[in-house]
């Protein structure tokens, strides 16, 4: 990370020696400015406030230290919600909540199942699966459709939060529930009673056993840093605080070797919960389906797996801003793929089947021009 | 000074009739009539079938109406007195005698409410505001003044039960708590939300000079800074159904701004998001493109909230710009009247610390309690008062001037 300018450290201490101190975390002075004001505004809020100045002064040497903020204010804004944050559980980003409610004004009320089925897997906060059902129901007011979501993480501390933050969002317990699962382990009985049960398993108590229910959409932000990626490109901040489980996918291969891996064996551990995902969607009967991914290069390898799964009529990526009127198309497996919006590559999305009717017509008629299916 | 004014306008337009009973120009007078006309003109029709615009526009109309009646009346009585007086009987001459007084009270009365009830209600004001405060020539001591200001706001809303939000307060410390009054106030933006706002504090908009010796002057000079007050008439969401012709949705009002004419930037720094980093940047710039009006937010760590709260303050700052390109061809027709014009530009208030004096350069009034005015207090609402029945005395001055030019080109 470059150097903060000297000139950049004499301005700021002209103006306040707290945000020389806070200026390393934060980069630049319009940002340290704000989060030095919105610490002192939380310290405020603190009861006992002839301790305000102490208090203030412990944030400002945790911030400055790289705690993430939000640790600190005990909250994150995801969308319209503001969700309760706390270490070891990751901490929600706004390009996921932009995912989340592109995909919600593109649901058309009136095709959509009366009672939508909604699988959200590696939910953390709870935030996708809390974002989506106040979409949802911001945009059914009008008609009989709601939907049921399911939410599931391996964390037992993710899921204790979860079910804070569901608690705070009024009405939302009736639609959403949350559960232990593990994504990446697949079986039908759970053989080892203190792991968490596989997804499946989770699924078989929530439904009582039988024929398997299916789910009409999945939703997933899973671990997706590779163990690379980790050590070099991840924010120092987000590498010493926020809890590896959820951002770095198991190291699964045997043998490991532990004298390098090569760049294509790193990037399979960080795709390592791709291929699970897509098996659970298939088995699942999933009609739409939506996983958030770290840059556009993972996209493209994320794609070329929903196109080479062969059960998907139509698969997008999407950037940062996906409701931004940009849209490009790039080529994978021999099949061109449209890429929406503007920013980084920020998640992939597929549709097949009824789900075609369920979207707004702008996606369902590009998918009648450019059917993805290798000839 | 209004009747001195009026006098001038009306022997500078020829009409040589004796005092009291014309204290309303002739001008004034016949837009009143015209106006009195339409009202009858719209009974008739509302006797017979209903409509609802008309019907508001019946009651605006209703009080020179009323008045018009009022004064017509007062002036046939006058009229009946009079040759009353000239009758031989003693005894019924000094019956009229007596009268003479009363009647001549009840005409100026008359007057003055016909007067009053031609100045029109301004279309906003009852609308909340947006009062925005900046820091003018003076470096330092003007932040410390914008500060001084906004505070004084604060304390004359809470006082008055108005509600008031900051939407935006920019400091030089980065931080709200500046302890003891010494607040280097950038840019703040104060929401009032209160219906009705508007018409109370557009008497504060203009440049507000301040004399005196800095917390940061070592000598002990005096100096002069000022600040600039902007006053906008606000809408929000919630209220702009209510709002007819002002709501944001209805592409005739001020308030109107096509989507695709404004470009939303979410300011963040470029490269890698999602897990690898964890950024706490909010911030929200819109641009107006056709007039290159930009409004950028980063008050609270809500996106979303910081894109409502710019889109108020562009919807309110691009409304402001249309009314002034209209009240510009207003004033044109004004001007020859001394009607001044309530703009951003005019230096409208000293407050004078060595004194201890706040003087108004509108109304022309002098209050000594500097300390009160500061605290939002009851003589800030004199002042304030006072520069309302200004305005008040503007816009009849300037109906004077209207009416004429239209009369002048009829002929």
């Amino acid at each position: 990370m470059p150097r903060i300018s000297p000139s950049l450290i004499r301005q700021a201490s002209h103006i306040d020696q707290r945000l020389v101190r806070l200026l390393p975390i934060c980069r630049d002075l319009p940002s340290a400015r704000n989060e030095l004001r919105w610490l002192a505004e939380h310290a405020a809020t603190k009861p006992g406030n002839e301790h305000g100045k102490r208090l203030l002064e412990y944030y400002i040497r945790r911030r400055a230290r790289g705690e993430p903020l939000q640790y600190i204010l005990g909250t994150e804004y995801f969308g319209d919600l503001e969700m309760k944050c706390r270490p070891g559980v990751l901490i929600p980003r706004p390009e996921t909540a932009a995912s989340v409610s592109h995909l919600a004004s593109l649901l058309l009320a009136r095709q959509l199942p009366p009672r939508l089925r909604v699988l959200d897997l590696c939910t953390g906060t709870g935030c996708i699966p809390l974002l989506l059902d106040h979409e949802l129901r911001k945009r059914f007011r009008d008609s009989t459709t709601s939907a049921e979501i399911v939410a599931v993480d391996i964390s037992p501390k993710a899921l204790a939060l979860a079910k804070e933050n569901l608690a705070a969002q009024p009405g939302a317990a009736d639609f959403i529930t949350f559960h232990p699962a593990d994504v990446l382990w697949d079986s039908d009985t759970n053989e080892n009673l203190n792991e968490p049960p596989s997804l499946k398993e989770a699924l078989h108590a929530r439904h009582g056993h039988g024929p398997m229910r299916n789910y009409d959409i999945l939703i997933s932000n899973p671990p997706y840093i590779s163990p690379k990626a980790f050590r070099t490109t991840t924010a120092r901040s987000v590498r010493h605080y926020e809890p590896k489980l959820a951002l770095v996918p198991p190291d699964q291969r045997t043998p490991r070797s532990y004298d390098g891996v090569t760049s294509d064996e790193d990037d399979a551990i960080g795709d390592l919960f791709y291929p699970a995902i897509l098996r659970h969607a298939q088995d699942l009967d999933v009609k739409i389906m939506l996983l958030e991914v770290g840059d556009l290069a993972q996209a493209l390898r994320v794609a070329g797996m929903i196109v080479r799964q062969g059960i998907w009529d139509h698969v997008e990526m999407w950037r940062d801003e996906p409701g931004y009127p940009v849209i490009e198309s790039v080529l994978v497996d021999g099949v061109v793929i449209t890429v929406r919006g503007r920013g980084s590559g920020r998640s992939v999305f597929a549709f097949r089947g009824e789900g075609r009717w369920w979207l707004d017509s702008d996606i369902s008629n590009e998918w009648a021009s450019t059917p993805v299916s290798k000839a | 000074m209004l009747r001195q004014d009026l006098q001038a306008t009306k022997s500078a337009s020829g009409a040589a009739c004796s005092p009291p009973e014309h204290l309303v120009s002739p001008v004034l007078l016949s837009r009143a009539r015209s106006i009195s006309d339409e009202h009858v003109t719209l009974t008739k029709k509302l006797a017979t079938d209903y409509d609802a615009s008309a019907a508001k526009r019946l009651g605006e109309l209703q009080s020179t109406s009323t008045a018009v009646k009022e004064y017509d009346q007062a002036h046939s009585a006058l009229a009946e007195l009079q040759s009353l007086l000239q009758s031989s009987d003693k005894e019924l001459r000094e019956l009229a005698e007596e009268d003479v007084q009363h009647t001549e009270d009840r005409i100026e009365q008359a007057s003055s409410a016909l007067k009053s009830s031609l100045v029109p209600v301004h279309p906003f004001a009852h609308l909340p505001c947006l009062v925005e405060i900046r820091p003018g020539a003076g470096g330092d001591e003007a932040a410390i003044f914008a500060g001084d200001l906004v505070r004084m706001y604060e304390a004359y809303c809470a006082r008055t039960g108005l509600r008031t939000a900051l939407l935006k307060y920019e400091t030089a410390e980065g931080t709200v708590s500046g302890g003891a009054g010494t607040t280097h106030v950038q840019e703040a933006v104060l929401e009032i939300d209160s219906p009705g706002a508007y018409g109370i504090l557009r008497c504060e908009a203009g440049v507000h000079r301040v004399q005196r010796v800095p917390a940061t002057e070592s000598k002990g000079r005096t100096h002069t800074s000022a600040a600039s007050v902007l006053v906008l008439p606000s809408i929000d969401a919630e209220t702009s159904g209510d709002m007819g012709e002002n709501s944001f949705n209805d592409p005739r009002s001020d308030y109107y701004i096509d989507p695709k004419e404004v470009r939303l930037d979410v300011m963040r720094a470029s490269g890698a998001g999602g897990q690898h980093v964890n950024r706490t940047e909010s911030a929200v710039r819109l641009t107006h493109l056709p007039t290159n009006t930009v409004v950028s937010m980063q008050e609270t760590r809500s996106q979303i909230q910081n894109r409502e709260k710019a889109w108020q303050l562009l919807r309110s700052r691009i409304a402001q710009q249309r009314r002034e390109v209209r009240e510009e061809e207003l004033a044109v027709l004004r001007r020859g009247a001394g009607a001044g014009k309530v703009g951003r530009e005019n230096k409208v208030r000293t407050y004078n610390w060595g004194q201890q004096r706040v003087s108004d350069h509108r109304s022309g009034l002098d209050v000594r309690n500097l300390d009160d005015v500061m605290e939002g207090g009851e003589a800030l609402e004199r002042v304030m008062q006072s520069v309302r029945a200004w305005m008040a005395e503007q816009e009849v001055l300037g109906l004077v001037a209207e009416e004429e030019s239209i009369q002048a080109q009829k002929k």
